[in-house]
């Protein structure tokens, strides 16, 4: 009686990874490693943290343009408690220092990317 | 009467002008003048790469402390003290929504922007050129979603000052009782 093909192949593919124990480790470790960081990368750019990601190439520098972390330790007005009108002035001063900040910048306003900005609107239209 | 039609061709004349742009060959002389400026364009873009993102992260920064920090504690505290907070519980959802949305916009504004950046304009002017309409379009939109941020943020003061006059008026009511 001999064995089926199948099982006869079965049986020499796992001789075949007992003999080689360590390189098949190595391999599945590298792989699920592989398949862990291509999740991890997906998710960064799917989740829009890469916009936010200021340490990638090309924005070098760009932390002293940023806000001071401090600018908004201030900013805390509690969850719990009772409302007074005084508690409610604190909430006033907090918020409008902020709508202030809001309303002081007009931010992604302009047309920098107009043709005509940048210097290669058609010559025609001149 | 009269405005209104000048007003309506004003917006027709812009739209097929934006229309005309966007799907009509570009001239010669017009793609000759994007590989000479390539250079001082490429240079713009990526000093506004630069500028968007820092502008992002603190306005975002902001925004963020605004939600959760100032809005969301304040309804919370509101609706534990059984107090009607509904009006601002409602533009708090708003500002949430309109929060979502700027990251949103901008998160597309910036891919758009990053492959804009690898074109070579040089070899591919009108791939180059077409990107750049499409990029400035996404970034109008982000301009709006901030506009629109900013505005929810105002209808969350009026409504704040209402609800602190209503207060203030209830109180002095239930001591003069």
């Amino acid at each position: 009686m001999t064995e089926p093909k199948e099982t006869q192949s079965e049986h020499r593919l796992v001789t075949l990874m007992m003999k080689h124990q360590l390189t098949v480790l190595i391999v599945l470790t590298i792989v699920i490693a592989l398949a862990f960081t291509s999740i991890g990368l997906w998710l960064y750019n799917k989740s829009g943290t890469a916009q936010i990601d200021l340490s990638r190439p090309g924005y070098e520098g760009i932390g002293k343009e940023l806000a001071d972390d401090s600018e908004y330790k201030n900013v805390d007005y509690s969850a719990s408690g009772p409302i007074t009108s005084e508690t409610l002035h604190e909430f006033e001063e907090l918020y409008e220092a902020q709508l202030e900040n809001a309303m002081t910048i007009d931010a992604f306003s302009g047309d920098p990317l107009s043709p005509q900005s940048l210097g290669i609107d058609s010559p025609d239209d001149k | 009467m009269t405005g209104v039609a000048v007003a309506g061709m004003t917006l027709l004349m812009s739209i097929s002008r934006v229309h005309a742009d966007s799907h009509t060959p570009l001239s010669g002389s017009h793609k000759q003048q994007i590989i000479s400026n390539c250079t001082s364009v490429k240079s713009s873009l990526n000093q506004l790469h630069r500028s968007d993102a820092s502008l992002r992260v603190n306005r975002g920064q902001m925004y963020e402390v605004v939600g959760t920090k100032l809005m969301a504690r304040l309804n919370g505290r509101l609706v534990a003290n059984r107090l009607d907070a509904s009006t601002l519980v409602s533009t708090a959802a708003r500002y949430d929504t309109a929060l979502l949305n700027f990251r949103d916009t901008y998160k597309r504004y910036e891919e758009q922007l990053s492959t804009l950046l690898r074109v070579d304009c040089t070899k591919q002017p009108e791939t180059f050129y077409r990107a750049l309409l499409d990029v400035r379009a996404k970034r109008t939109e982000v301009h709006k979603s901030v506009t629109n941020l900013n505005s929810i943020m105002s209808d969350y003061h009026q409504d704040f000052i209402d609800f602190s006059n209503e207060y203030e008026t209830a109180t002095k009511r239930i001591s003069n009782d």
